[in-house]
């Protein structure tokens, strides 16, 4: 494929600022917009493979803070049971 | 202070966190082989790192609870070996997805892959074994994770020592300056984040070991 593209020169251009497209054959845009197609399909592809690495990081960190949080009101939950325990011991 | 250091770390990981997020897209040019998936070693590499550090610490822990017979250093042990389960899970599980973005393939069975997952499965026996396992396994459970923490530079020179198709250990002192300008930021709020949960399960940790103590001293007295 020509990678030079030809623009249109001045003389070309009408007084309403009309430019036609010159030097371009119908292959060569074709080819630029297959090679566009491909890089669009590529980045959504890996903007798609982005968000799950993304979301299983954090749903991961969330998932072990959750765990976290529950073992804590667990822990207070033992520690007001002990309290109980040992004021009606004393009462 | 010390006792607020988990809420420090943790409150200081959030803005950081949007702060690197917003860098890794707005800011940093896409590889000229990988593309945009490339934006997912950013925080690849920092779970990596993290769960060889939290190995290490794991390893040295138990093998001082098994010498000194410290409850704390079964409690550090414990704590490290979860947040390594957290790390690792999360490097086993982007890994694969960057590979199937970048090789076609999520999986490709090279020395780094296979040792960083061997290193997953010890630190998942020794929380078995540590959660699950009777009294006499605390010292079977300190063997595995001195055994993991053995495993840690076997996963470091895989790259150098095998054929593989994992980028190498130089990548990150390789990248350009935009890129690794956005590199530290997502390693530091990762490590703020780690460091965070960490000393709350640590702390967690006394307390339940304190708690039981307590339990059996009240028991005895009520006896």
């Amino acid at each position: 494929m020509d990678e030079t593209i030809k623009q249109p020169s001045k003389e070309t251009t009408t007084p309403d600022g009309y430019a036609p497209v010159v030097g371009r054959s119908l292959a060569d845009v074709e080819k630029l917009r297959e090679l566009e197609g491909q890089a669009a399909a590529k980045t959504a592809s890996d903007y798609e493979h982005i968000v799950w690495a993304y979301g299983v990081l954090w749903a991961l960190f969330a998932a072990y803070g959750l765990f976290l949080w529950r073992r804590s009101a667990r822990l207070r939950a033992d520690m007001d049971d002990l309290r109980r325990t040992l004021d009606a011991r004393r009462a | 202070m010390r006792r607020l250091l988990p809420e420090l770390c943790l409150i200081a990981a959030m803005p950081l966190l949007v702060y690197s997020v917003q860098r890794v897209f707005l800011h940093t040019p896409n590889e000229r082989t990988m593309g945009t998936a490339f934006k997912i070693f950013f925080f690849h590499v920092p779970m990596g790192w993290l769960i060889m550090i939290m190995a290490v610490i794991c390893g040295i822990a138990a093998g001082v609870q098994l010498r000194r017979r410290s409850r704390r250093a079964g409690c550090v042990a414990l704590a490290a070996s979860e947040l390594g389960f957290v790390t690792g899970l999360g490097v086993l599980l982007t890994g694969p997805i960057w590979g199937h973005a970048t090789w076609g393939t999520p999986w490709t069975g090279d020395a780094r892959q296979v040792s960083t997952a061997l290193l997953w499965l010890i630190l998942v026996a020794y929380l078995l074994l540590r959660h699950y396992g009777p009294r006499t396994s605390e010292r079977l459970a300190s063997a595995l994770a001195i055994f993991g923490a053995v495993n840690v530079p076997i996963i470091y020179y895989a790259v150098k020592v095998w054929k593989t198709m994992h980028p190498s250990n130089e990548v990150v002192g390789k990248l350009p300056p935009e890129m690794r300008a956005s590199f530290w930021p997502c390693l530091l709020a990762l490590v703020l984040v780690a460091l965070g949960l960490f000393a709350v399960r640590i702390r967690q940790l006394y307390l339940a070991d304190e708690l039981d103590e307590a339990w059996v001293r009240s028991q005895d007295r009520a006896a």
